[in-house]
């Protein structure tokens, strides 16, 4: 099951949960296709196609994918394509797709649990959202997703994910850094400096509520509020930026039905922008003022007892 | 110009969506966001269908507690920002 999904695959997933159970339906079928695959109308090593009837994607030498009204991928693998490297597109934006087409959120980010509730991550590509969670999980936070989070609103219109893949993917100095222990290698081909990093703890597979979202952001100078909350137009943003494989939504024409999760998703749940500077980079800091933010402490508090130590 | 004769419409590329008591707008042309509330957000969702500027201006000041002029001059204004952002367009007025 991943993503509360039940998932019948020919392929095997590394670090999805899999039952013996079999009960109950099937909703997403992974193949492995026979046969040529489908045209894509363009070239190119990195193909996406996305329509309302189906995505496709391609990607040279790794494998095509086709991605049908959220319940069916099929693949057509690459003579020399190996299992990893199928894994890192058939988890990354082929399962983006399948999220985008039963209108759950892929957020692009890391999460971890704090208290009953989810704290995610966002940032642009080295903010440092896998080294955050990463941080955290080795201070005890449960880890739930690095890269993807897949969000949605229950029944009650309460905002929330379920957890996607438990390991980081890192590079080796800041595995080191941060004392973990690195597991295979992501990819012998395409992503050769990265290394899995499974989390520390394991915790249950269900759905729990979104309640907080940290924009990280780099700066080179200390600032005196680290934390600061954004809203409105600005936490919408956010969002909509943040949303993994956006390609998806521009080439579906589904901005305006986006538009709308996002709005809804940032009126529900704080939107904080954290600044990361060489002081706040410090564990112990980071660790303290995410743990004193999700206990509901004001930043100003946090900053002062912070200081005084 | 913008004038209380001109015919006053929203672009067709901007996109919004509610956010409780306010408005989040986006124009594609551009990639910004903006977000409105209150007054603004009702001068929004009067102009869904094109607007003569006087009778937009005519309805604000029989529902809220403004003289014509004030209401003239704050209303003018932010519609010519909306009109700068690209939000809003002109559809047919007296010329420049």
């Amino acid at each position: 099951m991943l993503c509360g999904w039940r998932i019948l695959s020919e392929v095997p997933l590394t670090g999805v949960p899999t039952s013996l159970n079999n009960q109950g339906n099937i909703d997403v079928v992974i193949d492995i296709a026979t046969g040529q695959p489908p045209v894509v109308k363009t070239a190119g090593r990195f193909v996406f196609q996305h329509s309302t009837e189906c995505s496709l994607i391609k990607i040279q030498d790794v494998a095509d994918f086709e991605i049908r009204d959220g319940r069916q991928i099929r693949i057509w693998p690459a003579v020399s394509a190996t299992q990893k490297d199928i894994e890192i597109f058939l988890l990354g934006p082929a399962w983006a797709t399948l999220c985008h087409q039963r209108g759950t959120l892929p957020l692009h980010a890391s999460a971890i649990v704090t208290g009953t509730g989810v704290t995610a991550f966002v940032g642009r590509s080295g903010a440092g959202k896998s080294m955050t969670a990463g941080l955290l999980n080795s201070f005890g936070y449960e880890l739930i997703a690095d890269d993807i989070l897949p969000v949605s609103f229950d029944r009650n219109s309460i905002p929330g994910a379920w957890p996607y893949l438990r390991r980081l993917k890192l590079h080796r100095d800041p595995i080191i850094q941060l004392a973990l222990t690195p597991g295979e290698r992501v990819s012998e081909t395409l992503d050769k400096d990265k290394y899995f990093v499974h989390s520390k703890t394991a915790g249950d597979n269900k759905w729990r509520r979104l309640e907080r979202v940290f924009l990280l952001e780099n700066q080179q100078t200390h600032s005196s509020t680290p934390i600061e909350q954004i809203t409105g137009a600005d936490a919408v943003h956010a969002l909509v930026d943040q949303t993994y494989h956006f390609k998806f939504v521009v080439d579906t024409q589904r901005f305006g039905h986006h538009l709308n999760f996002c709005t809804r998703l940032a009126s529900k749940i704080p939107i904080y922008r954290l600044h990361r500077s060489p002081l706040t980079d410090t564990g112990e800091r980071l660790h303290f003022l995410i743990r004193t933010h999700a206990a509901g402490k004001t930043n100003t508090s946090a900053e002062a007892a912070l200081d005084s130590e | 110009m913008l004038t209380l004769d001109s015919i006053i419409q929203r672009d067709p590329e901007v996109i919004a969506a509610d956010a409780d008591k306010d408005l989040i707008m986006v124009s594609i042309a551009t990639g910004y966001y903006y977000g409105i509330s209150n007054v603004a957000r009702e001068i929004w969702d009067a102009i869904e269908s094109p607007k003569k500027v006087s009778d937009l201006i005519h309805d604000l000041t029989s529902s809220y507690q403004i003289d014509r002029p004030s209401c003239e001059g704050q209303t003018l204004s932010f519609l010519k920002a909306l009109l700068d952002e690209g939000l809003v367009q002109v559809k047919d007025g007296p010329a420049a």
